[in-house]
């Protein structure tokens, strides 16, 4: 199996177990959605292991690492925002259930901003900062 | 930064997936590289400087 194969059987797989999960909400059914997702597993785990060199190279990484720091950065400023807005505005003054979610975002976006500083000094230490 | 991935490649008779399966990467990668869209590392750099037995500011060009 080549690799473009290996993709298109993802893709597949991937539809499938958002076609079954989408299904088991719909009807309401718990145990659906589980199998669904295990045995989608296993699929992806099967076609893995027939793929044996899955090629991840540096440009996918450098792309990827990009994604995420946009989405962190878009996902942190909204919460942050929109928490800040939610404590701030009048309607947070009068509605404490406004106000109480403001300050859940405002926690969620400090939750980020820590995992993201971790995960920075991490990898910072691992890729050789501070060695002499 | 530019490069000659394709008149190396031309001259070797080699597609871009055969380079793209030697220096072990997607051919995505090698197209990006190839047309200057992407700068590759320093070790994708000597892997095809390697397939095609040249030194690698043979290959790559820069221009500061």
């Amino acid at each position: 199996m080549n690799y473009k194969n290996y993709q298109i059987i993802r893709t597949l797989i991937g539809l499938l177990i958002a076609t079954i999960v989408v299904t088991a909400t719909i009807i309401n059914n718990f145990y659906l959605v589980i199998s669904g997702v295990l045995i989608g597993m296993l699929f992806l785990f099967l076609a893995k292991s027939k793929f044996k060199k899955i090629i991840v190279d540096e440009r996918v990484v450098s792309i990827s690492g990009k994604a995420s720091r946009a989405a962190y950065l878009t996902v942190t400023m909204f919460l942050a925002f929109f928490g800040l807005f939610s404590i701030l505005t009048p309607r947070g003054h009068e509605d404490l259930y406004f106000e109480s979610l403001g300050v859940v975002l405002c926690y969620i976006s400090l939750l980020l901003i820590t995992i993201y500083s971790i995960s920075y000094y991490y990898f910072n230490k691992k890729y050789g900062a501070d060695e002499q | 930064m530019s490069n000659r991935i394709k008149v190396f490649r031309a001259e070797h008779n080699m597609t871009q997936e055969d380079l793209a399966n030697k220096c072990e990467v997607t051919r995505q990668t090698i197209i990006a590289v190839e047309k200057n869209k992407y700068i590759p590392s320093l070790e994708l750099a000597f892997k095809i400087a390697l397939v095609f037995k040249q030194p690698i500011e043979k290959i790559f060009n820069y221009q500061s």
